[in-house]
């Protein structure tokens, strides 16, 4: 069987590719977790952001059009969250839940109404490819890392910057605090209603951005129901075996993406294998890895409890 | 076992009804009127935004749902599935277990129910119906267990293990009906025809209603029991109420969360043997529309009280015969149904984390 130099590289560029979605989604998520909010709708955020990326290319024929209204449909579905959850103290687990059934119904509903199901794509290389010259030669490792989408650049800075920003600034030790002890934050003078809900917009605009990815880079500006197939309660998964450390993130969305990719290329490597089985290898890898890890004790320790002011 | 019936904890009728009560007085029942009544309004108005009169939507999502006996009968089949999905929920989260992999379990119950339908000789007859019952329960029991285990021996989020298992349990059903189970030369994805003796009997003429109703009433009916007139459905209510003050009590805190989840997930897998062999008669690939999640939902919606959830999930069985209705009628996306499936959880846990906040719950 073929498995040389080429086939490698084509393999990793693949798996690093469909890894971005969850990169992205899961570093937003990461944000929302760290201060304290269990954000199970991220899913149906990402499903927003998938929706209105194409919404935005059909009536612009702007593949970065695109890209800016899946991010702003992202924030916007992010805010109606963060009001629910950070400022009515809505339960985050039963909120995410009622979200994501609401968000399939709301955009299957809205692709029937507003979008066009027999639109043609324009070229959309410009958010999809970006070569770095001199770079994108390198054996195996080129086509795989210099030869993607700078969406995808720009998660991998995204990333570095978080890991700089949760460790070293004010700001971080303030997300960090609230997540640790919204108790002794509050105190503190930090408002924890305001910070949740900057990280609950953010967490909106990263998934905004990511189903902008699935749609309009993996899979050509087409929009399905249920676009995003669980890739965002799989990044809720990532966030949380990384430790919920931005740079261990990195590292596990391309070994997803890996499977993710088997699934188009196992035959080629002469990997026969059922493609359900590839599609389901993600999520028993992600079981796989907890049980050996175990959960440990590395999550903010208020994750998932509406913070309300002398009451525990 | 600990010693049983400390005092206090011993529960009769009077004090079971006198307890509804005051939950009803402390408003819950209002705020799920009112989670309901917001997204009905909500609903209306995006069909009127679709150039549909409410009048109009309403009047053919009711005959849809309930103007016929086949309409009723389509109703009470819409609502099974999510009704044991709903009990199966609540008994764990009572005891304190974010059952999230109601949809899971649901899956392996149908893959439990379709191996013995199909593979043991037709011949057995009508003994072929208990057995594959049984079966998908026992699937959906073991699925149910995992994450349990899991959580205790090594500390995992249950949340995110059940979720986990939701997929992979879709794709085991996937790469079944694709592979294992498909009938030499069939291209569809599915499996074989259950034997008739391990079918569902109908119970109304005219209509596809089968037993797998009474079953899960039945079911309700004896959860209900269980909660309220047993000392373990006491313990199980205690230990998610306060693992700490059940612990202290000296009550077996893992051997409750492990039976909890067997049987959560034994009733769950019936939901999915009860598909497969009162409504598909195979296994097919995304014969479940999320129950699990709508399963959930009704639970919640339904204060995670086993007769509460047959009311709602009553309601989510009419939403979805209506919302066919109205795509059959006036051509209407029938996606609206999960809107009005979502929405009101959305709204119910927004009403009661700001009377929380206020001090008022």
């Amino acid at each position: 069987m073929p498995f040389d130099a080429i086939t490698v590289s084509l393999l990793l560029a693949a798996a690093v590719r469909l890894g971005a979605p969850i990169l992205l989604a899961a570093l937003g998520e990461l944000v929302s977790e760290r201060a304290g909010v269990l954000n199970i709708g991220l899913e149906g955020l990402m499903l927003f952001g998938a929706f209105g990326a194409v919404l935005g290319l059909q009536h612009s024929n702007d593949p970065v059009i695109g890209l800016l209204c899946g991010a702003g449909s992202g924030l916007a579905a992010a805010i109606m969250l963060g009001v629910a959850e950070a400022v009515l103290r809505a339960d985050q687990i039963v909120t995410g839940i009622g979200f994501n059934i609401l968000a399939v119904g709301a955009t299957s509903l809205l692709r029937q109404v507003a979008l066009n199901g027999s639109y043609n794509a324009p070229d959309l290389r410009a958010i999809s490819m970006l070569r770095i010259p001199g770079l994108d030669h390198l054996p195996i490792v080129g086509r795989a890392f210099f030869m993607q989408s700078p969406v995808l650049y720009a998660a991998v800075v995204v990333a570095v910057l978080l890991w700089l920003m949760l460790r070293f600034t004010r700001l971080g030790l303030i997300i960090r605090a609230v997540g640790e002890g919204a108790e002794a934050a509050d105190a503190a003078g930090i408002s924890v209603t305001l910070v949740r809900f900057g990280a609950m917009a953010f967490t909106g605009l990263c998934a905004g951005v990511a189903g902008s990815y699935l749609t309009l880079v993996a899979s050509g500006g087409v929009f399905v129901d249920d676009a995003i197939g669980g890739r965002g309660y799989l990044a809720v998964a990532v966030v949380i075996f990384s430790r919920w450390n931005p740079l261990w993130i990195l590292l596990a969305s391309v070994l997803f993406g890996f499977a993710d990719a088997l699934q188009y290329q196992g035959q080629e490597i002469g990997l026969d294998i059922s493609p359900s089985l590839l599609l389901m290898s993600p999520f028993v890898l992600a079981l796989v890895a907890w049980v050996l890890m175990g959960q440990g004790n590395a999550g903010p320790s208020e994750i998932g409890q509406p913070f309300v002011r002398g009451r525990k | 076992m600990s010693e049983e019936a400390k005092p206090g904890l011993e529960m009769n009728w009077r004090a079971v009804i006198a307890a509804w009560l005051r939950g009803m007085a402390r408003g819950y029942a209002v705020v799920v009127l009112l989670a309901f009544g917001g997204s009905l309004v909500i609903g209306l108005a995006i069909l009127a935004a679709l150039g549909v009169s409410p009048g109009q939507a309403a009047q053919v999502m009711l005959s849809g749902a309930f103007g016929s006996r086949m309409a009723i009968g389509d109703t009470l089949i819409f609502m099974t599935p999510r009704l044991m999905t709903a009990l199966a929920a609540l008994i764990a989260i009572r005891c304190g277990f974010y059952n999230l992999g109601g949809e899971g379990q649901l899956q392996l119950g149908a893959i439990g129910a379709v191996l013995p339908a199909t593979m043991l000789p037709p011949s057995w007859g009508h003994l072929l119906l208990p057995l594959s019952l049984l079966s998908g329960a026992v699937f959906g029991a073991v699925w149910g267990l995992i994450p349990a285990a899991l959580k205790l021996w090594r500390g995992t989020n249950e949340i995110i293990v059940t979720l986990m298992m939701n997929f992979i349990g879709i794709y085991l059903v996937k790469y079944l009906v694709e592979g294992p189970l498909q009938p030499a030369g069939s291209n569809f994805n599915m499996s074989a025809q259950v034997a008739s003796g391990a079918r569902l009997p109908l119970l109304l003429a005219g209509t596809q209603l089968h037993l797998g109703v009474v079953l899960a009433l039945v079911l309700a009916a004896a959860l209900w029991a269980l909660l309220y007139h047993t000392t373990y459905g006491v313990k199980l209510r205690a230990a998610g109420l306060s693992p700490r003050a059940a612990r202290l009590q000296g009550m077996p805190l893992s051997r409750l969360i492990l039976s909890s989840m067997g049987i959560s997930g034994a009733i769950a897998g019936l939901g999915g043997a009860i598909e497969v062999l009162g409504v598909q008669y195979r296994l097919i690939e995304g014969f479940s529309s999320d129950f699990g999640f709508d399963g959930l939902a009704v639970a919640l919606l339904g204060g995670l009280e086993p007769l509460g959830s047959v009311v709602v999930a009553l309601y989510f069985g009419a939403i979805n015969s209506g919302t066919i209705a109205l795509q059959s009628v006036l051509s209407i996306p029938a996606a609206i149904a999960l809107v009005l499936s979502g929405l009101p959880i959305v709204l119910l846990a927004v009403i009661q984390g700001y009377r929380f906040m206020k001090g008022r719950i």
